[in-house]
């Protein structure tokens, strides 16, 4: 990658007036954001809504940005908190029963995921990741999908690293037993 | 740990070097546990395969510009929720000044204003800036005092669930819990959890 494109020079850019700089980071960080938002709350429309927020967070709070921690993991700091924002959204509304829990399906149909065998893919896997309780699943999934180490999940949630590694154990041994039940 | 565990930390590839040599040992000795280390794995390959999936390029492509339309927009309306909040901070404090015109120990501050406020006074306030809100980040950081102190008593450490409740279906859920901080939102999500509250209709 050219040195001009690290995420520090980026933000310098951006800050400095370069739109261009802003989209670069766009760019680098979109498929990321979305697909850890999608993995989250389990539909597009929702994880369209969360990206398009965490844009938003971004481009108004890069200027705090201190540089603490790497902006990959400020990213997806702030994805995953959106994302269980969201779903304690859900579960209220659930409570108060404005909406079904079961059927929490307000796609309409719209997806960005093309094939049969996508959808039938993504399908299982939401079905999968929705057992599992939202903190427990966002661990899960930092650590399986986004592939990031324990001290990286660390610094975006806060919990300690044998705190985390409790969660994945935890999280693999229910999908284990479902998935187990379902074959 | 059980054998399960080993087996699921070892592929994780959190056990140190001792513990690591330890289930290799083990896993090459009993048949049984060989079986289940191949079907850990085939599961952990498996939830990855579904992980796989072909989305539509277009998305990513039109995300940015998307989100460039979204900001325009935000600008051209962003007077409005300031003007709005401007309206009912003004309002606020010449209700309070009439309030407290004769009681000069009286230490003026939003959550203080709002905890005099009637309901019906509160919700008109409420209300109004609801009318008026655009709602954008900033809203979020600004306006959120009454409806918090309505909220959490005061001390963050309870919740009034009536007034949760109340207020829950009066107002936009979503900003409700938006305005809280994490620590709030996981308090009202385990009273929700428990049914710690009685629900009065």
């Amino acid at each position: 990658m050219p040195e001009q494109d690290n995420d520090f020079d980026l933000i310098q850019r951006f800050l400095a007036g370069d739109e261009a700089a802003f989209n670069k980071i766009v760019s680098k960080y979109q498929q990321k954001i979305y697909w850890h938002a999608r993995r989250m709350v389990g539909n597009h429309i929702d994880a369209d809504e969360i990206v398009q927020e965490v844009l938003l967070v971004l481009y108004k709070k890069l200027a705090s940005f201190k540089f603490k921690s790497s902006l990959y993991t400020w990213i997806y700091k702030i994805t995953s908190t959106r994302s269980l924002n969201l779903l304690r959204q859900r579960k209220v509304k659930e409570f108060f029963s404005f909406e079904d829990s079961e059927d929490h399906d307000i796609s309409g149909g719209q997806d960005i995921v093309a094939t049969l065998e996508s959808k039938e893919k993504i399908e299982k896997l939401e079905r999968v990741l929705k057992t599992l309780p939202a903190k427990q699943r966002e661990v899960f999934i930092l650590r399986h999908f986004d592939e990031l180490s324990y001290e990286e999940i660390s610094a975006i949630t806060g919990k300690s690293v044998g705190g985390l590694k409790a969660n994945y154990f935890h999280a693999f041994k229910k999908i284990n037993d479902l998935m187990n039940n379902n074959d | 740990m059980t054998n399960q565990e080993k087996i699921i930390r070892y592929l994780d590839g959190t056990l140190d070097s001792t513990d690591i040599e330890a289930v290799k040992a083990e896993i090459e000795k009993s048949t049984a546990l060989r079986k289940e280390y191949e079907r850990l794995l085939s599961l952990k390959k498996r939830l990855k395969k579904l992980s796989e999936v072909e989305a539509d390029p277009d998305y990513f492509i039109n995300l940015l510009p998307r989100f460039r339309e979204r900001i325009n927009q935000k600008k051209k309306k962003s007077f409005l929720p300031a003007y709005a909040l401007g309206t009912v901070l003004t309002a606020l404090i010449i209700f309070a000044a009439v309030v407290f015109l004769n009681d000069s120990d009286s230490t003026l501050n939003l959550i203080e204003i709002s905890a005099q406020l009637e309901d019906n006074e509160l919700e008109s306030i409420l209300v109004y800036y609801s009318n008026g809100n655009t709602y954008s980040i900033d809203d979020e950081e600004d306006g959120s005092e009454l409806f918090l102190s309505e909220l959490f008593n005061g001390d963050n450490n309870s919740i009034d669930m009536e007034a949760l409740k109340t207020l829950s279906l009066k107002y936009a859920i979503d900003d409700v819990l938006e305005d809280v901080s994490d620590q709030e939102a996981d308090l009202i999500v385990n009273e929700i959890s428990n049914k710690n509250i009685l629900m009065s209709n």
